[in-house]
């Protein structure tokens, strides 16, 4: 019964419904998750069925499966896991919960690892905005967007109390126990709470090579200091105001110790680095309509501290730590206005404060950054004609402080306006073949990192990239009979994105002093490929999913530099793909799984020796949903990683061979 | 409350949009510029060299046999190249190397002819330190010696090379290792020196000893060429040793800087002078703000170049007497130099 996740396209998934209606299905129309083949941006979902079968536990799990993206993984549970979307670097992608930004101001980029799935309705991938006009004007800054949706309770008749509790164990000592309890307080207000921990001692074993040629030395090594554990809690509260309101609150905390393997040094172990994070936000969003009006609302307060220790740290005392910590105050209003049929406005507004110190007092530790965004978008809408366009203004404002320095020191403000354009059109009306289009401008003000912890420059400029999408989607539905059906949904989508004034850490004149530069340019031309599709027969059910990606980004800094010019960019590879099939008997489930990444190069200079071979990376599952009493009991088995190919995604740091994973969850 | 909203968003938005300008022209980014010197040792006239030799991202300098060698960084992510000048600033060659080249080093070796090891330094963390091999002459390199030799990698970032007798050492920092290369056959042995001292830096060579100087504790280990084995450690104390050379009877070792234990910066100032004979720290001399590069001139003298605190501390140049302790600061704050024949090739930090 749990397929519908694989597609939605919104025509497919309400004849699906019928015959296979359940209420977890219909509350995942009712949350709206994205039309993937009508959007002007390419966007991909995975629902939580998707998840499920996938034996997902973290957010990066399923965003490796999607299309465009690459994904820098450190290697373990543990690893940070960072997503860059086409090319563009991972400070372009935002990530949001419920359609709100998590924000990371000191670095940029979120660790995906660290965001753990269980009450998610659905995750999806925007590459360029989302649609839909009542959005952030955070959401409308991005150059692409990951959205977690957090799941809605439902409640079957007069039931007022779910739970869903369940338990994942894996390889090197991996648990990860998760209780779900949502709770009907009446008929316009609902709660949830999801708790989840997990933890494992990340100690896998891996062969060592001593060179780039696998026939020389190697030796067989185990990852050390790898281990991890986390605890999130994530309390919601869903209020229907009326029939045209709601508000949803949500309490986030992750609370987390990481210890930092590093990358494998030839000869030598460290292996004395660790983190301990905390990350807490509460938000509240308040939507409604009212006759030609929509609007939204929300607030969010934000906390992160961070604790960096070294326990063997080259100086006097053998010891160093660090310790970061950022507030974020932000509150976003957005407002839609429909005069006239087919036609829209909106404005979004966004204002944030954002702080950050440190203990590191040699640096400017206090650094306060106030922005405005400012969106006016517009948009025209008929059946088969779909037409946006949006100006965006972002200003910023910000004050470094230097511990017992007097006085402060500003970096330049940054003001700038970026457009946006888009179309979609479906060409003849009984083809459900939709061409589409969109050209966007993305204006990132570099991060704290970038401003202070090197070289202070006052006059770095944003860096700014130009998007440019033109794709097609098609999908087909069959259906022959009660008993059996076929769906195809194929989405092809070609980019040009170029970056200027891209960031580059460089030294100045010395070793010991770096600093900024906008000096890089790059250009990615690329071409993204997605093609669903399932059978359904009367008790059996093929679902098949296909992804390709070509990405030819190159460096185009400097026309005189031949070793690096028009090379490909670092960890990007050029070709890269991947393949889910899941398939549902009435006694078990069996599920493949394979990812291709073709070679990339760890260096700007695309030489033998900086080449990272190709690989593929292929895992098997087997699950059955059992009735018993009470409730519906679910067991999984995965193998992972199942040939046990050695390889890295990163260079130095290498990834799990051969592994297993075992899941129940029960719900009643 | 509605058209409370609806008016704070305007006039928000008001502000945006209003407050957007076009950008402004960049500036053009700081050009990294480099003026190479000839410092006469006795002297200390400074001559210009190299005007015409248009490299602007130096990483090394060494002067030997009538020949100027400069290494440079290929950005950082991408091979340096090596640059070979005669004395008179004509270039002779160009050779692509590996990962940041930072030392052409030049060896005898019966049946090799006039050859120099490249040593690439490599990445942090990425285990690219390389060795290449270059004809002084043609400039014919390969690259990739040790590991084609050896069947394994040099390690995680190497520091410096001394080529001595028949053998090359290297000090490969974070796999705490000094290779012993056989310059004949460049087959090496690694001497781990982790429970000595951790991170080796730089290394001399003196009376059938190696001197290494090592981070972590900051301290100078002792190798005996014949045996291959660390035969003693001095102590230094606190600060990041960095260059060591040796002059009248003593080792002279520059300390850097140290971090405390929140990432703060302090710098000494000093060079610590050690007795090669009892192998103890004998005294300082107080030099200038975080040295680095020491070089020695002459029988009795050294060259140390300090980088000072990339705030209100400069750098500089000094001439350091080991006899009788007197320092002598020359005009030029070279970053990087050599020694040859007398004088001091070098290039200087424009921070």
């Amino acid at each position: 019964m749990l397929f519908v996740g694989l597609f939605l396209p919104e025509a497919l998934f309400s004849q699906d419904t019928v015959r296979r209606t359940t209420l977890d299905e219909i509350s995942i129309t009712e949350q709206g998750a994205p039309a993937t083949l009508r959007t002007q941006a390419p966007t991909q979902v995975a629902t939580i069925e998707k998840i499920e079968q996938s034996g997902a536990i973290q957010l990066s799990d399923v965003v490796r499966q999607m299309a465009g993206v690459t994904l820098k993984d450190y290697g373990g549970v543990g690893g940070m896991k960072t997503v860059s979307a086409r090319g563009l670097g991972s400070q372009f992608s935002t990530l949001t919960i419920d359609g709100v930004a998590v924000n990371d101001a000191q670095n940029g980029q979120i660790d995906l690892g660290r965001y753990s799935l269980g009450n998610t309705a659905y995750v999806s991938l925007s590459q360029g905005q989302p649609d839909n006009l009542l959005q952030s004007a955070r959401t409308y800054a991005a150059g692409s967007v990951l959205n977690m949706e957090t799941q809605v309770p439902h409640f079957f008749l007069a039931e007022r109390t779910n739970f869903k509790v369940g338990l994942d164990a894996g390889s090197f000592a991996l648990w990860s126990p998760s209780v779900l309890w949502e709770q009907k307080l009446s008929d316009k207000i609902s709660l949830s709470l999801w708790v989840n921990h997990l933890r494992t001692d990340g100690d896998y074993p891996f062969v060592l090579y001593y060179t780039g040629n696998r026939d020389d030395s190697s030796s067989h090594e185990r990852r050390t200091n790898s281990q991890m554990h986390s605890t999130t809690a994530d309390a919601n509260l869903f209020y229907s105001i009326s029939s045209r309101q709601t508000l949803t609150a949500k309490v986030h905390m992750m609370s987390g110790f990481h210890a930092l393997p590093g990358p494998v040094q030839h000869y030598a172990e460290k292996g004395s680095e660790f983190t301990r994070e905390t990350l807490a936000f509460a938000q509240v969003r308040w939507r409604g309509v009212a006759n030609n009006w929509q609007w939204q609302v929300i607030g969010k307060y934000q906390y992160n501290y961070d604790f960096y220790e070294d326990t063997a740290f080259a100086n006097v005392s053998h010891y160093l730590s660090n310790q970061y910590r950022q507030h974020e105050s932000y509150l976003s209003g957005a407002a839609v206005w429909n005069p006239v049929e087919k036609l829209s406005f909106s404005l979004s507004t966004d204002a944030a404060l954002n702080s950050f110190s440190s203990d590191i007092t040699s640096n400017y530790n206090r650094v306060t950054r106030g922005s405005l965004q400012a969106v006016a978008a517009a948009q025209f809408k008929t059946k088969r004609i779909v037409a946006n366009a949006n100006v965006l203004a972002t200003v910023t404002h910000e004050v470094a402080t230097k511990y017992e320095v007097e006085g402060s020191e500003r970096p330049a403000d940054y003001r700038r306006l970026s457009p946006y354009a888009g179309i979609t059109v479906q060409p003849f009306a009984n083809i459900p073949l939709r061409a589409r289009y969109f050209f966007k401008e993305t204006y990132r003000v570099p991060n704290f990192s970038e401003m202070y912890f090197f070289a202070f420059v006052k006059n770095l400029r944003p860096e700014r990239a130009e998007q440019h999408n033109l794709g097609l989607t098609w999908n087909h539905y069959v259906e022959r009979g009660e008993e059996s059906s076929t769906q195809i949904a194929v989405t092809a989508d070609a980019y040009l994105n170029t970056i200027t004034d891209k960031l580059v850490a460089q030294p100045a004149q010395n070793m010991f002093l770096w600093q900024m530069y906008n000096m890089g340019k790059v250009r990615v031309t690329g071409l993204d490929f997605k093609a669903d599709a399932m059978w359904q027969w009367l008790r059996a059910a093929l679902t098949l999913s296909v992804t390709y990606t070509y990405q030819r980004a190159v460096n185009r800094t400097d026309p005189d530099n031949e070793r690096t010019y028009n090379n490909q960019i670092p960890y990007t590879p050029r070709h890269s793909g991947g393949m889910q099939i899941y398939f549902e008997m009435p006694w078990v489930n069996v599920g493949y799984t394979a990812m291709f990444v073709g070679e990339r190069y760890c260096k700007e200079q695309n030489a033998p020796e900086y080449r990272m071979p190709p690989y593929a990376d292929q895992g098997i599952s087997v699950d059955r949903l059992f009735d018993v009493k009470l409730g519906t009991l679910r067991l999984k088995a995965q193998v992972l990683n199942l040939f046990d190919v050695q390889y890295e995604v990163v260079r130095s740091y290498p990834m799990m061979g051969r592994n297993y994973r075992f899941g129940a969850v029960f719900e009643f | 409350m509605k058209r409370t909203l609806y008016i704070l968003m305007i006039v928000s938005t008001f502000v945006a949009f209003t407050s957007c300008k076009p950008e402004e022209e960049p500036e053009p980014d700081p050009i990294r510029n480099s003026l190479y010197w000839k410092i006469d040792g006795t002297t200390c006239d400074a001559t210009p060299i190299l005007a015409d030799c248009g490299i602007a991202n130096p990483y090394s300098i060494n002067v030997f046999d009538n020949h100027i060698y400069i290494t440079t960084d290929g950005g950082y992510s991408s091979n340096g190249d090596v640059f070979c000048f005669n004395m008179s600033g004509t270039r002779q060659w160009k050779a692509e190397a590996g990962m940041l080249p930072s030392k052409v080093e030049p060896y005898e070796n019966a049946g090799t002819g006039n050859m120099a090891y490249v040593l690439n330094e490599g990445m942090w963390g990425n285990n690219d330190a390389s060795l290449s091999k270059v004809n002084r002459a043609q400039g014919n390199i390969s690259n990739k010696v040790f590991s084609n030799a050896n069947h394994r990698s040099l390690g995680d970032v190497a520091q410096d090379i001394v080529a001595y007798g028949s053998k090359a050492y290297v000090a490969v920092t974070f796999s705490n290792s000094v290779e012993v290369i056989n310059t004949g056959n460049d087959l090496s042995t690694r001497i781990d020196v982790s429970s000595s001292a951790k991170n080796p830096r730089r290394i001399a060579a003196h009376g059938g000893k190696i001197y290494v100087t090592c981070y972590d504790p900051c301290s100078v280990v002792r190798i005996d060429t014949a045996t291959l084995t660390v035969e003693a450690v001095c102590r230094l104390g606190g600060y990041h040793p960095e260059g060591i050379a040796v002059a009248g009877g003593k080792l002279v070792v520059a300390s850097s800087h140290i971090s405390d234990e929140h990432s703060n910066y302090t710098y000494d100032d000093k060079v610590y002078i050690v007795d090669i004979a009892s192998f103890e720290v004998q005294n300082t001399i107080t030099v200038g703000t975080n040295p680095v590069v020491v070089k020695a001139l002459d029988a009795n003298k050294v060259v140390v170049g300090y980088v000072g605190d990339y705030g209100q501390k400069p750098a500089g140049t000094a001439i350091v007497d080991v006899t009788d302790g007197s320092v002598r600061q020359l005009d030029k704050a070279l970053y990087n130099f050599d020694i040859y024949e007398g004088s001091i090739y070098g290039y200087e930090s424009i921070y």
